[in-house]
């Protein structure tokens, strides 16, 4: 016989007991298990979700631009891409399009629709072949597919679809050559419409359908268009100018393997492709002036379909042609003398360093010769011009005089192109000749270079001006497309230049002053004059492509590792296994102390047993491990129950979280997944956790004297120890003391510092609560029997044995202190969630109008549709990127962002409705003052762009627990910075997003042009109602735009839903926990009853009637419940008064009581229940045992 | 057997002695004046005797008992057995010791429930690790020698009053105890079963060879030990066997 075999007995006999112990045991491991399958099914949904999103597409090449569909071919020949993968597929996408369906004379609008373009094969890629679409029938034509998401946001039902009545017309943007923000870049018509598209077929949200290159559990707007019809109507206008018009924006790629390709392989195929330099929107040309027998200039001139080349290209050229030279030409408005009010209109400038070497291998070179003394130029000082002979003629001027240029800012904000003057010397005048006959121009070849009779000079370069399409080649001065007026200026000699000279700078600066007067965001060189010795196009483009590589260089083409990227962020913003632990816990806790309670009733019980073993010579030790290893066996049979219970407690959470609670997810996405890994850490943490609870009660245990054990009784007198303690009346004063202090201090703190010092305050109530109340049941009390009564009796019984009737107590005390405490953390929006705005606008296009201005409403909404004097409009650079708010399941890893206008900040200074802030490192009072935007900041490590955050953001989805943090970002379209987290927001609209200073964006994300994100303050008196005059202007005249308003309070309200459900969930949880305990409060009572059979025999033999003993023990039941009840809604009423008095709280005081009456009522009627037991047992036969 | 000392402290007194308790005195605090239940106790004994302790209720004979089998602590005096001082070994010291020399038998006989008669034998054996083949076979020879071999696999539930104590007694036994200490053995029997333990539990006493000391308040029983003692205000004063006799 051992140890295993005397624990097996044990358990079979004192089965009963056992049981207790084990359902003690099953709930706790139940709920454990239950808030692991939650972590692991929430985790694996959103998997599922991404795997379904995505179908087999693993990874897209995206560009800025458009590239040629036959890259696809060139990729499939790739040796990686035979290894590792088997599907590669062009499509366009546009993510913010906007789609109107017009119906009985309504239009409806859907902004921030992706409009895909794609071939037949798409459909492929989908994971599950049940066939979505009919691949009998071409895609092709007026066509189009939505999904069900889009089909009801624009009301549009199958019926339409089947009878072919649906039409749709879908916005794209209309790509430019120019960035949009750049002084040449248009700012309007910026629209491609796609109209009478027939809506062929409606899909439902599930598969490709729900495609999106941002992993969110909501359903995208998606409408899929054959990519031919969109290639058609864009080669009118963006792919006009390419070699051919079968391009693409994306390709898609599918791996051989059930699984995405390995970083190492993305990598290597990456590095392998070779996109020609068109496809990254580069072109060479071969430029020499042949009329002489040696040229004047040959040199092969890289150029970008830009205007400027991008500072990447810039550092690989000059990498990979040390020789090389570079241009930067920008357009004067105006050349005049200085004191003239207008001179020579539209001239190119060209920004070049002079060379004085006359070698003739070096042919690239800038060397004009000066018509005024025949000798090379030298190079100007930077407050020197160079005109050439035309224009000095022209203007009458000569070496010596003074000139003043005036240019446009090279970026513009709210479309308004600011005027500069620059007054230079004129530092020599370089000689030009004019050919014999003008340029000529045709459709097929484009322009016609003139015929010279006497030799061209260094100076007769049209190429130092680099192609802008609309512009370089049009036929006319008059024709030229450019977003400002100038036909109204040209004079006839200016046509006649552009006849004879086309865009032949009319003047020179050095390069250095060029670029400082006309850097820009986007670049600062419009072209490099590479050698000729450098080879031929081809070896020049290989060694360009080499050195891409090398450098790594951001041209705007980006292998994204799309699915992997979006199962990483499927581990969720929230660690849902840890929130819902958190949650349960007071039902783990609750558990917990009943299987303690129920152990120490075990144990107590087999006193006498004990006793016996260590009289007989069982040390502590062995002792224990005889307890531990007959509880062990108990705890593994609960535990092996709880994990079976815990497969369904999780199934009833998800229930309860697609229904109920569906506020905290947004959508009811969620499904079970239950692995071997979530049973086996619930059933051995489960264990672990029970067999420590009793191996913490039995060292208590162990420490009672044998000769008491031997009576049978296990707890020892330690009421004389507390009465005569005065130290324990000390700390309870002491405990008040601090709860006093803390709650003071709270008043001067705010948000959830102020919430969790008043909760600390609160919890040092309760203590002190509980440890009066056990020091109370542990004195003598009044010991005259004048007052006696059935009442006192059973007050008196529950003082037989204080620690187990104060953790009884304790038990329903903390979770009602939770359960009404908890209710301090809701939140209700306000105006500092707001800051006084009513509308939070978006847009699909940009909009580049300021919509504060009335000039700025004028051009945007038309004259008559201004809107009202009261209404404020701020716009705000919107980055598009993952939502990083709490609507968002998954963890963001290229959060949206959104560059801070001026006029914002400063109505956050001087308005009294301000964003409320939860920290800022600022120095000065003003939160915002790290955006100020009075430094610009590089984004590297050492010099990080400052942000502001929502700290709910910040914290769950980004991961950022401190101010100061710095932290890297990657965005799919090739940008990548650091940013350091300067603030944090509490609870406001603009969660989700990184709030930086515009100058700053504009460094982040300089292809981001206009504004598409607005926040309205309509100025009128807020109501409920949705029409606002504001709103109504701004979603019916840019609707082309997909322009849309949500209302802010509104959106606060669904942010903080979220949060209010959590609670709700809490607190359910909590209550369930409360409920445990008044179970646990009963089955405790029954014991009570057994072990005190014989006293209650005693007073059935005094002539106490039965039904006089059932509510003895019933209200000693009440007692216990009450003294809970009251100590912990105390204690939470304490808690959360300031925060009501202050308005801070809204708590919820009806859902209270109706808890704690129901606790109260159920409570009751379990202790009504262990009461009845009395008539069971055999009371009077109990004393003649 | 019997004889009689005079009301001399100690009382009584061995040439060799294996076990001694020396001028044990135990008090209780209480908000008076302490509480004086043991006042300077002395008492020898070798091997193979045995010593009833008889008095009325409350005196202090389960008491003395107590810390004669080191359950409790005496609040002065010494406790020597087989020549180890027994007042300053640690808990865990003690109870290796009670396991290998001391047995014990209670009133209410303390036996498991959930254990058989032989298992509920085995037990003091199984405190230091699994029960050997030895301790198998002693405990049967125990549970024969005191007629339960038929008994063996019985539950206590199924036992009678009787044949509890006498696993009880077995259980005393199994370790080759020194010294056995009885608490009102005989306490919860009808007379006769009660004879028959007494009776049982000398014999064993004497085969064995060890000193047993008795309390009980049934004179009958307390005349079959070799030496009788009263606790009188907290001291051992001899039995005046007269007096005795003839209330009895």
């Amino acid at each position: 016989m051992n140890l295993w075999q005397i624990a097996t007995r044990s358990l079979r006999h004192y089965w009963s007991t056992n049981l207790a112990i084990a359902l003690g045991v099953a709930a706790a491991t139940a709920v454990l298990t239950g808030a692991l399958i939650v972590g692991e099914s929430m985790r694996s949904s959103l998997r599922e979700l991404t795997l379904q999103r995505l179908g087999k597409i693993d990874e897209m090449l995206v560009s800025d631009g458009f590239f040629r569909v036959a890259l696809a071919d060139e990729i499939s020949q790739l040796k990686t891409f035979q290894q590792h993968y088997d599907q590669v597929e062009p499509a366009i996408l546009f993510p913010g399009g906007t789609v109107a369906n017009e119906q009985h004379k309504t239009t409806r609008y859907s902004g921030q629709v992706s409009v895909l373009g794609i071939t037949d094969q798409f459909w492929q890629f989908e994971q599950n072949t049940t066939d979505k679409f009919d691949r009998e029938t071409k895609f092709a034509g007026n066509v189009a597919i939505i999904n069900q998401a889009l089909a009801d946001d624009l009301r549009i039902t199958a019926a339409e679809v089947a009878d072919a009545t649906a039409t749709i017309t879908v916005r794209v943007p209309k790509q430019t050559q120019l960035p949009a923000d750049s002084a040449l870049g248009r700012k309007t018509d910026l629209i491609e419409s796609l109209v009478d598209l027939r809506v062929i077929k409606i899909l439902p949200n599930e598969g490709l359908a729900r495609f999106g290159l941002f992993p969110s559990q909501a359903d995208p707007l998606n409408v899929f268009v054959p990519i031919g019809l969109l290639q058609d109507s864009l080669a009118r206008t963006v792919l006009k100018h390419k070699s051919t018009t079968d391009q693409a924006n994306v390709l898609l790629l599918s791996s051989s393997t059930s699984s995405p390709p390995s970083e190492a392989v993305t990598e290597t195929l990456s590095k392998s492709i070779r996109p020609t330099l068109a496809d990254v929107g580069l072109q060479l040309k071969q430029v020499s002036q042949p009329a002489t027998d040696a040229p004047v200039f040959a040199y092969t001139s890289l150029s970008s379909d830009k205007l400027v080349l991008p500072f990447d290209v810039d550092r690989s050229v000059r990498k990979a042609f040390p020789d090389a030279k570079a241009v930067f030409t920008y357009l004067a408005n105006d050349i005049r003398v200085a004191d003239k009010e207008s001179g020579i209109p539209f001239s190119m400038l060209a920004g070049i360093d002079f060379d004085s070497a006359n070698d003739p291998a070096t042919s690239h070179q800038f060397r004009p010769v000066s018509a005024v003394t025949g000798k090379p130029i030298r190079n100007p000082a930077d407050d020197q011009i160079v005109l050439n002979q035309w224009a000095a003629e022209n203007l009458d001027l000569t070496i010596g005089d003074r000139v003043t240029v005036a240019f446009f800012e090279p970026e513009t904000t709210h479309r308004s192109q600011t005027e500069r003057t620059v007054e230079f010397e004129i530092a020599d005048i370089a000689a030009v000749t004019t050919p014999d006959s003008p340029f000529g121009y045709n459709r097929r070849d484009g322009v016609i270079p003139p015929a010279y009779s006497k030799p061209p000079t260094a100076a007769n370069d049209p190429d130092l001006t680099p192609v802008v399409p609309g512009v370089t080649d049009a036929e006319s001065i008059e024709a030229w497309d450019l977003p400002f007026q100038t036909a109204d200026k040209i004079r006839p000699e200016d046509d006649d230049y552009w006849e004879y000279f086309r865009t032949t700078p009319k003047a020179f600066i050095n390069l250095a002053t060029s670029k400082k007067l006309f850097r820009s965001r986007f670049g600062n060189t419009t072209s490099w004059r590479i050698p000729l010795a450098a080879g031929d196009s081809s070896a020049i483009a290989q060694k360009l492509q080499a050195q891409f590589i090398e450098a790594d260089a951001e041209l705007g083409l980006q292998l994204v590792p799309i699915k992997r990227r979006g199962l990483a962020a499927s581990s969720g913003s929230t660690p849902f296994d840890v929130l819902f632990l958190a949650l349960s816990m007071f039902v783990i806790g609750s558990a917990l102390i009943l299987v303690s309670l129920l152990f120490r009733l075990s144990i107590q019980q087999r006193a006498a047993e004990v006793g016996l073993l260590k009289a007989s010579g069982f040390s502590p030790k062995r002792l224990r491990n005889l307890w531990l290893a007959e509880m062990s066996l108990v705890s593994l049979l609960g535990a092996l129950a709880g994990i079976a219970l815990g497969v369904g407690y999780a199934a009833l959470m998800i229930k309860g979280l697609t229904t109920w609670w569906v506020g905290a997810i947004a959508r009811p996405f969620l499904t079970m997944h239950v692995s071997w890994v979530s049973l086996l850490i619930g059933l051995v943490s489960g264990l672990l956790a029970c067999v420590l609870t009793i191996a913490i009660s039995l060292r208590r245990t162990n420490q009672q004297p044998v000769t008491q054990l031997l009576r049978g009784e296990l707890e020892a007198a330690t009421a004389a120890t507390q009465r005569s303690s005065g130290s324990g009346r000390w700390i309870v004063w002491l405990m008040v003391a601090c709860a006093i202090g803390l709650a003071a201090f709270a008043t001067q703190l705010a948000g959830e510092p102020q919430a969790g010092a008043f909760m600390g305050a609160g919890f040092l109530l309760l203590s002190a609560g509980l440890t009066f109340v056990y020091r109370w049941l542990s004195s003598d009390g009044d010991q005259s029997a004048v007052n006696l009564s059935l009442s006192r009796m059973a007050l008196l019984s529950a003082k037989r044995n204080p620690l187990r009737s104060t953790l009884t107590i304790g038990l329903v005390a903390v979770a009602s202190f939770l359960i009404a405490a908890v209710s301090a953390f809701r939140l209700t929006p306000n105006e500092a969630g707001t800051a006084g705005f009513d509308w939070i606008g978006t847009s699909s296009q940009p909009v580049f109008e300021n919509l504060q201005t009335p000039s700025g409403q004028s051009a945007a909404l038309g004259k008559d549709h201004l809107l009202p004097a009261t209404a404020s409009v701020f716009s705000f650079r919107y980055k598009p990127g993952e939502d990083a708010s709490c609507n968002n399941l998954y963890q963001s890893t290229q959060p949206r962002a959104l560059g801070l206008p001026a006029d914002f900040l400063a109505r956050q200074l001087q308005s009294e409705s301000k964003f409320a802030w939860a920290g800022s490192l600022s120095e000065t009072e003003n939160p915002w003052e790290p955006l100020d935007g009075q430094t610009v900041h590089a984004g590297t490590a050492e010099d990080p762009i400052p942000v502001v955050i929502d700290k709910n953001t910040a914290n769950y989805s980004l991961k950022i627990f401190a101010l100061g943090t710095v932290k890297e970002v990657h965005y799919d379209s090739g940008e990548s910075f650091h940013f350091k987290a300067v603030g944090f927001l509490s609870n406001t609209i603009l969660q989700g997003s990184l709030l930086m200073s515009q100058q700053d964006f504009l460094t982040a994300f300089p292809e981001v042009a206009g504004y598409q994100y607005f926040l309205i303050d309509d100025g009128e008196t807020p109501n409920d109602t949705t029409e606002s005059a504001t709103v109504k202007t701004l979603e019916d005249r840019l609707s082309d735009l997909g322009f849309d308003a949500r209302s802010a309070p509104k959106l606060l309200a669904n942010f903080m839903t979220v949060q209010n459900t959590y609670l709700s969930t809490f607190q359910t949880l909590g209550a369930l926990g409360l409920l445990l305990g008044t179970f646990g409060l009963a089955a405790v009572q029954i014991r009570s009853v057994l072990e005190r059979k014989r006293q209650l025999g005693l007073l059935r033999a005094v002539g106490f009637e039965l039904p006089q003993l059932s509510r003895l023990v019933m209200l000693e039941n009440a007692w216990l419940l009450l003294i809970g009840l009251a100590v912990g809604i105390g204690a939470a009423l304490l808690t959360t008064v300031p925060h009501w008095l202050t308005g801070a709280a809204s708590v919820p005081w009806l859902e209270l009581i109706v808890i704690f009456i129901s606790i109260t009522l159920v409570g009751l009627t379990a202790g009504w229940l262990a009461s009845r037991s009395i008539a069971k047992v055999p009371l009077l036969e109990s004393l003649r045992d | 057997m019997f004889f009689l000392l005079a009301k001399t402290t100690p009382q009584y007194r061995h040439p060799m002695p294996d076990f001694i308790a020396h001028n044990i005195t135990k008090e209780y605090p209480t908000p008076a004046e302490p509480l004086k239940i043991l006042a300077g106790v002395d008492v020898e004994l070798a091997r193979g005797e045995s010593l009833a302790v008889v008095g009325p209720s409350g005196s202090g004979k389960s008491t003395f008992l107590q810390i004669a089998g080191t359950l409790d602590q005496p609040t002065s005096g010494s406790l020597t057995l087989l020549d180890q001082d027994l007042t300053g070994l640690s808990p865990q010291q003690l109870a290796k010791f009670r396991n290998q020399h001391l047995g014990f038998i209670f009133q209410d006989h303390h036996l498991l429930p959930q254990l058989s008669a032989l298992e509920n034998v085995l037990i003091p054996t199984i405190a230091q690790g699994p029960a050997t083949t030895d301790a198998i076979d002693r405990a049967k020879d125990l549970l024969n020698k005191v007629g339960l071999s038929d008994r063996t696999s019985h539950r206590p539930a199924q036992l009678s009053g009787g044949e509890r104590q006498r696993v009880a007694v077995a259980r005393a036994l199994i370790n080759q105890p020194v010294l056995v200490l009885a608490d009102e053995p005989t306490g919860s029997l009808d007379q006769t079963t009660a004879k028959q333990i007494g009776d049982l539990l000398l014999q064993l006493q004497s085969e064995q060879n060890t000193i047993l000391i008795g309390v009980t308040h049934s004179m009958d029983l307390a005349m079959t030990f070799q030496k009788q003692v009263r606790l009188d205000n907290g001291k051992f004063v001899s039995v005046d066997l007269d007096s005795t006799a003839s209330a009895s």
